[in-house]
Order: structure tokens, then sequence, then C-alpha cells
């Protein structure tokens, strides 16, 4: 920024929202976690958000997808997934991790991460007494001892040596 | 009749080039992603996830587990702009990035 001073019409600001929202509308924080790890944590969102994500469907249905009229509903939907993500990050972080960094590196395919993600429920499972279950399909494709995709070689190694290592602490 | 080994050393290296190439582009997206690998099918959901994952890290393919979004990605966004221009970025002259300059704000005189 050598001649861009003297150019007394630009400006640079913070971006904050100075105009906000009415006090009606209660105050809430945003999701920070981003895809992937969302995509890990999606099942135990789903599994203990259900009421408050069916009640935000139930009033966007009723108020023929009413952006303004089902802001509350919406609010709860989003502090819902931040204490799940709070519950997850607390209890089975090294898990969590190993299981949406695989996701990372496998384009987010969950039929490459059955390792680590076998892992992940097992201490979703005894921390938080969380069970995935896919709803509506015949077979619980995760459960599955010999699918066709098998995921990939690096993933088990990994979990391989989380498991070592975890072992090797306790 | 044997082939002397002379007579194919030019396949040897004409696969080794190819080797060289291919593997030393693949090797630099993999860095370009942050040591991660391409991602690709995607579709409408996944671009936008990813705009979002770059409003919250900062870098490309950048992952949070952070419950809580920083204050700032309340009201973040992220706008495309566009200047026209006689040369499409072709020649690196002093003039393009003088007209650069003047249009975008971000003098570079190196």
């Amino acid at each position: 920024m050598v001649l861009g001073d003297l150019f007394t019409s630009r400006h640079q600001w913070e971006n904050v929202d100075k105009n906000g929202l009415p006090d009606s509308v209660p105050e809430v924080d945003e999701v920070g976690a981003t895809s992937a790890p969302l995509l890990s944590a999606s099942y135990y969102i789903g599994a203990k958000c259900k009421p408050y994500n069916d009640d935000f469907m139930l009033c966007k249905d009723e108020k023929n997808g009413g952006t303004l009229d089902c802001l509350k509903e919406g609010r709860r939907v989003t502090r819902c997934a931040i204490s799940a993500l709070k519950d997850i990050n607390k209890y089975c972080f090294d898990e969590f991790k190993l299981h949406y960094e695989c996701l990372e590196q496998e384009n987010h395919r969950m039929g490459h991460c059955r390792a680590s993600e076998s892992v992940l429920n097992k201490c979703l499972f005894q921390n938080l007494q969380f069970e995935k279950k896919i709803p509506g399909v015949e077979q619980q494709i995760h459960l599955n001892q010999n699918p066709i995709y098998q995921g990939t070689s690096n993933d088990k190694k990994k979990t391989a040596e989380f498991v070592k290592a975890k072992e090797a602490a306790s | 009749m044997p082939v002397p080994f002379e007579g194919l050393l030019p396949y040897a290296i004409m696969t080794a080039f190819f080797g060289v190439a291919g593997h030393g582009v693949g090797f630099i997206r993999y860095w370009d992603n942050g040591w991660k690998k391409d991602r690709f099918d995607l579709d409408s959901w996944d671009e936008r996830m990813m705009n979002r994952d770059f409003l919250l890290t900062g870098v490309k393919r950048g992952q949070s587990h952070e419950p809580v979004a920083p204050e700032s990605f309340k009201t973040a966004d992220v706008k495309l702009q566009k200047y026209y221009s006689a040369y499409n970025d072709q020649y690196f002259s002093f003039r393009e990035r003088l007209y650069r300059g003047y249009v975008t704000g971000n003098w570079d005189f190196s």
C-alpha cells in the first residue's frame, strides 16, 4: 500500500453488524465446527436434538416456510447442536478428531472411514449412551462386518495405532 | 533375438519423465490442499460448506472442531468481484498492475 494511502475514498473497516436484530429475537452463538467435524458428529447431533429439529421443521411446515416466524425454534436447534458438539469434544475428542481427519482425507465418504468410525461410536456409546442408528434402512451399513468397500488402509493403520496408543496409556 | 538394452533406454527416459511430471503435479496439489487429498464430485451443498469452512478458518481446506464460532463469523461474507481488463492476466505488465491497483486498491510495485 504505497499509493493506496493517497486515495482518501478507500476505507477499511471491521466487519461488525451495527444493525442488530431486535431484542424480541434472542441472541445465539453460531456453530463453529466446519464440514468434516459436523459430518462426523451428525448422527449424534441428530439423535440428541431430534425434538428441537422436529419442532423446527413442523414450524416451517405450519408457517409456510416462514423465516421470521421460526427464529425461536431455529435458535434452539443451533444451541442444541452446539451443546452436542461440546459433549463430543469433552468426552471423545481424540476419537472425534481421528474420524473427521479421515473424512477430510477421503472426500467426506463415510464408507471409507469405518475403522475410525467404529472407534468413535464405541466411545460415544460408553460415555454418552449413544448408539448410531441410520433411520429408514433395512441394514445398518456401519455394522456390516464385510462391506463391499473395505475402507482405506491408511484409516485402518491410523486407527490401529490409535487403539494401541490408547491401550498403552491405560 | 534379444533386444540390446541401449534400444530400450529412450523408453526408460520417457517413462521416467512422465512419472516425474505426474507425481510432481500430484504432490503440489496435495501440498496446496494442506496435505490433504483433493475433494471431488462436489455438489452445491459441498461447495457451500467449503465456503463456510473458509469463513470459519480463513485457510483453504481448514477444519475446526470448535463448537462456538467467533463473533465475527455472524456477519462474515465473501463477495466475488471482477473488473474489466483488456488483457485477461495474460501479460504481467506494469500498466496492468497499475490498473489492478486502481480498481482493487491493492497496489503492487514490486
